[in-house]
């Protein structure tokens, strides 16, 4: 008879064990739900993102990077923690780095504009022109009247020898804003080294005008051989 | 009995069941709306049409057996008479049913009712095996058999489980995706677990049945309740779901079916075999006697389910073929181990029963110890194998979305009975007339299946389709564009509609949904087209279509022989503007499969699947050729040409193959590119990066052509061409409804194309891909935050579409 009843109850209680644990103790070893298993509650995440802000607010990049990077392994499309990202690399002077992240939040961002001109400068401080050029251009498509991004254009063709879109980019620049003096600085060393030596002491004094002083438009106007348009300018 | 008198009856038994379900399910699939279109209606399984045509004969073959088996009895005069209506109520009735109701009309009727009415002749079939004097005892003798220890079935079913993820484990291995030491260990925790929970119930009820001292007949009953458990749950959840037929119908027939197919096992064990314990003698009618016949039998049974898993992973039914070899193989495994175990094994040993806790406590271990890199190998390795995948999600959690899903299944597959009070899809106040330019003629290339990164306009690494590359530098390449809608079903219809539909195939008439028929009409375009059978239901017949395939059956529409019929069709001087809509079945699953799965050209494709590659390369050829007859013709500067594909496919991705009723990201995402006529370049301006949905096609035409703008409407797809006078709306929303045109599943795609929700009601699970990153996506962690977010917009969608068609509130 116990043994009979043995037979019974042996197998149902294993089979109850089975039933609770299973249903107790989920378990799935999927990559991907491994990782939700073990992801942060809303709230965690909401901390995350207040403690990033201070740190970057500190100054305490390694510690800001980790925190957005802990973000974005949870919300990789998450354009603010990306821009951040950016921000943080290149403070720690990661210039590839920070171009990787800006095209991440380009790719992703509700207003991808927030990016420029510093994820086409990223470019530009590794040395890398055709990007450089590439992202002033996408910058100049987001926004096209948007003065920074037409002297960027600018430069970064000028650093190419593409004279011609230089100066249009440059002459544009100026017309949205007659007062930027590196525009007129643009404009000048290209007519500089068109030989129109006039125009290029007139753009020139242009940035003296503006910015008295400049070091650049002075050492323009002399390689021009004319004298400053004014004592003050040029003081 | 002898042995062959018990060998034939069965196969007698056998014969009858097969014929008998296999009709049973025939009537489910008449029963369930799409699968009575698409399966039957259709006419593209091949299988199915032979099914159809043989079948009085299949039926009378079927029973010849059992009938012969009965002659015996016929010639006893005092048996006779109870002999014959025994016939007549299990033959007679199947031949009857057969040839009043034949398959070919059963639509027409009741089909669901003539599903349970099939399964009552097996039925009767089982009492009379169950009612009549069992071989190994006489019915007159109520002594209880021997039991056996409830243990040695616990140790078949460790044995079954170490023997199948073995086996599957080294069939993955050959696939070159070996599980490590840690994978194989939870496959083989995995398959223990699943396996011993129905031998644990059928221990515990033999166990039961020896304690109340029930006769032999009881007993054998009660070792097959838990098959039918397992039958019922494999058929409602693995079968039914799969094909869209759920709720308590879809339940009853599950549990009808696992009862009559356990009972005829029941019943035939009773009648043939002569075994003391209920068990071995349920399953002696499949297991061998010897040791020897054993391993022959287990050998037999790995090679067969490794040959019909490698016949049937590509053309699967998403998991579906897969699983039942793979449930059919534990089940043989389990029968034939399970002689030899119980017959080494006479004492019970309780503590073996506690030794089955071990795969438990492995599994548990695993889910909290295994290092992430084994679970990424592990989910590698479990896309080659579907017996470890198959014993994974049984014991997957489910989240708690049961309330959803059943809201999702209930507006999936509307009864074709739904009402449609506001049929009308009008993407414009009112079509233009006067117009002073001639139309441009419009051709659309419409691949079925054709995956993106098998385009090298898209894929750089692609070097075999330069004729559509050079097509698409001078073209507009969308470069993120998908499909509304998994599978042609659905997909076909909504590029012709320009919007999303009701999920119901198909609402009839359909013409008054078809906004590029009226405007093919309305601007007097000569029609041609490779008529498939979803375009010989949706479109009207007010259009005259010239048939440029009507010489071939649709499973044979290829592109090449397209393209020629159309140039056969067109002739010297065709009438102008002309359309032409073809859908070339080329690169279909089902096609290659039926060609044999092999390239059709000697090239090599490193890094791409050769089958689908080389026909990707012919047709390249035959569009090259298309095109340059356009130009050639002096008409290619006045056409507007689309090449797109209604959906795409799994070409192995996960162990996925083909596209079912799936949501996977190399499903829905498409090729689609646009060249325009030169005159129109100038008048419109367009953003080849922004997302474009299959449903923009017919709204975009309607643009080109001058009508509009586009009405705002959630259901309809807008102009990917705005007019430099303005007018067009730019798409506002953020987050948009994909759907499988055949099952449950429904999606949110969201962030401009780079996110891709997907709520399975099939597969019980959600799931979310990041597609910002590769072609086929990454799987991203769904937080119940955002489930519960997506699952919301899924509902609000849904509910949208079905109000603004005029389907009453909980219509389903």
């Amino acid at each position: 008879m116990r043994g009979r009843a043995a037979s019974v109850l042996a197998p149902l209680l294993v089979l109850a064990i089975h039933a609770v644990v299973l249903r107790e103790v989920p378990v799935d070893l999927r990559p991907e739900t491994r990782t939700a298993r073990s992801a942060p509650a809303e709230a965690e995440l909401r901390a995350w993102a207040i403690a990033k802000r201070a740190a970057i607010r500190d100054r305490k990049w390694p510690e800001a990077k980790e925190l957005a990077l802990r973000l974005l392994e949870f919300s990789p499309t998450d354009h603010t923690s990306l821009g951040d990202l950016a921000e943080i690399e290149r403070e720690l002077g990661n210039d590839a780095a920070e171009s990787e992240a800006w095209e991440r939040y380009l790719k992703v961002a509700p207003v991808p504009v927030h990016a420029c001109p510093d994820f086409a400068f990223s470019y530009r401080r590794q040395g890398r022109m055709k990007e450089y050029l590439d992202a002033c251009e996408r910058c100049l498509s987001f926004n096209p009247k948007n003065s920074d991004n037409l002297f960027c254009v600018g430069h970064a063709s000028e650093r190419l020898g593409l004279i011609e879109k230089a100066r249009e980019a440059y002459r544009r620049g100026l017309e949205v804003a007659p007062d930027y003096p590196d525009l007129a600085l643009g404009l000048a060393r290209i007519e500089l080294r068109a030989g129109r030596l006039d125009e290029a002491a007139r753009r020139a004094n242009q940035a003296l005008a503006i910015r008295p002083g400049d070091r650049e438009a002075l050492e323009l106007l002399k390689k021009t051989g004319r004298a400053p348009a004014s004592a003050e300018a040029g003081r | 009995m002898s042995a062959a008198r018990a060998l034939l009856e069965r196969l007698s038994r056998l014969a009858i069941v097969v014929v008998s379900l296999a009709t049973s399910l025939y009537a489910v699939l008449a029963h369930v709306p799409f699968t009575a279109v698409h399966f039957l209606e259709f006419r593209h399984f091949d299988l199915l049409t032979r099914f159809v045509e043989l079948h009085p004969l299949l039926v009378a073959l079927a029973w010849l057996p059992y009938v012969a088996t009965a002659v015996p009895e016929i010639r006893a005069p005092e048996r006779r008479a109870r002999t014959l209506a025994r016939l007549a109520a299990t033959a007679g009735l199947s031949l009857a049913l057969a040839l009043a109701t034949p398959l070919s009309a059963i639509a027409a009727g009741f089909p669901l009712g003539l599903a349970f009415l099939w399964l009552l002749p097996p039925t009767l079939v089982a009492v009379h095996d169950l009612r009549g004097p069992g071989r190994g005892g006489d019915p007159g003798n109520p002594e209880p058999p021997a039991g056996e220890p409830s243990s040695s079935i616990v140790a078949t079913a460790l044995a079954t489980a170490v023997v199948a993820a073995a086996f599957y484990a080294g069939r993955a291995a050959l696939a070159d995706a070996p599980p490590d030491p840690w994978g194989f260990a939870a496959t083989i925790a995995a398959h223990a677990i699943v396996i011993l929970a129905p031998a644990f119930l059928a221990a515990a009820l033999d166990g039961f049945g020896a304690a109340l001292g029930l006769p032999a007949r009881a007993r054998l009953v009660f070792a097959g309740l838990p098959l039918v458990l397992v039958v019922e749950r494999g058929v409602r959840l693995g079968g039914l779901a799969s094909i869209s037929f759920f709720g308590v119908p879809a339940a009853t027939y599950a549990t009808a079916f696992a009862i009559v197919l356990v009972l005829v096992l029941v019943g035939t064990a009773w009648r043939t075999a002569a075994d003391p314990s209920p068990l071995r003698r349920l399953v002696a009618p499949i297991a061998p006697a010897t040791l020897l016949g054993a391993l022959v039998s287990l050998a037999a049974v790995g090679a067969v389910a490794h040959v019909a898993i490698g016949e049937i992973e590509r053309i699967d039914w998403n998991d579906l073929g897969r699983r039942i070899v793979v449930a059919l193989s534990w089940g043989l495994a389990f029968a034939i181990l399970h002689r030899g175990v119980a017959l080494a094994s006479r004492r019970e040993h309780t503590l073996l029963h506690l030794l089955a806790l071990l795969p438990l406590g492995a599994h548990l271990a695993l889910g909290a110890w295994m290092p992430d890199e084994a679970a990424r190998t592990l989910a590698r390795s479990a896309a080659a194998d579907p017996s470890y995948s198959t014993a994974s999600a049984l014991l997957r959690p489910r989240s708690d979305s049961s309330a959803f899903y059943a809201f999702l299944k209930a507006h999936t597959n509307l009864p074709r009975t739904t009402a449609i009070r506001s049929p009308e899809v009008r993407l414009v106040a009112e079509l233009a007339t006067g117009r002073t330019t001639p139309a441009p003629h419009v051709f659309f290339v419409v691949v079925d299946s054709l995956r993106q990164d098998y385009i090298g306009a898209y894929e750089p690494r692609v070097d075999f389709t330069p004729a559509i590359d050079a097509f698409a530098r001078d073209a507009v390449v969308f470069e993120n564009a998908f499909t509304r809608y998994g599978a042609t079903g659905l997909a076909e219809p909504s590029i012709w509609t320009g919007s999303m539909l009701p999920h119901l195939q198909y609402p009839r008439p359909f013409g008054p949904l078809n906004s590029l028929a009226r405007l093919l009409e309305h601007e007097r375009y000569h029609a041609y087209a490779s008529l498939d059978t979803i375009l010989a239901v949706i479109l009207p017949p007010s259009l005259a279509v010239v048939d440029v395939d009507a010489a071939r059956p649709e499973k044979d529409f290829d592109a090449c022989g397209s393209f020629a019929g159309l140039e056969d069709a067109l002739g010297a001087s065709p009438a102008a503007p002309i359309f032409f809509y073809t859908q070339p079945q080329d690169l279909h699953v089902s096609v290659r499969h039926r060609q044999g799965d092999a390239p059709v050209d000697d090239r090599a494709y490193p890094g791409f699947d050769a089958a689908y590659a080389s026909r990707v390369r012919r047709i390249d050829e035959c569009f090259g050729r298309f095109v340059e007859g356009l130009r050639r013709r002096g008409i290619l500067d006045e056409s507007v040409i689309v090449l797109t594909s209604d959906h795409g496919d799994s070409l192995g991705e996960e162990g996925r193959w083909g596209h079912a009723y799936t949501l996977a990201p190399e499903v829905v995402r498409i090729p689609m590119i646009v060249r325009i006529p030169p005159r129109l370049r100038d008048a419109f301006a367009w953003d080849a990066t922004e997302l474009a949905f299959s449903t923009d096609l017919t709204p975009s035409l309607h643009r080109l052509l001058g009508h509009g703008p586009i009405l705002p409407d959630r259901r309809f797809g807008r102009s990917l061409f705005r007019s430099r006078e303005g007018g067009d709306r730019p798409r506002l929303r953020d987050a948009h409804l994909l759907a499988s045109s055949y099952g449950a599943v429904w999606g949110i795609l969201s962030g401009d194309g780079r996110e891709l929700y997907v709520a399975d009601a099939v597969a019980f699970e959600d799931s979310r891909h990041d597609l910002s990153s590769t072609f086929t996506g990454e799987r991203r962690p769904v937080t119940e935050a955002e489930r519960e977010v997506r699952q919301s917009r899924i509902r609000d969608e849904i509910l949208a579409i079905e109000r603004a068609y005029g389907i009453a509130a909980g219509a389903p």
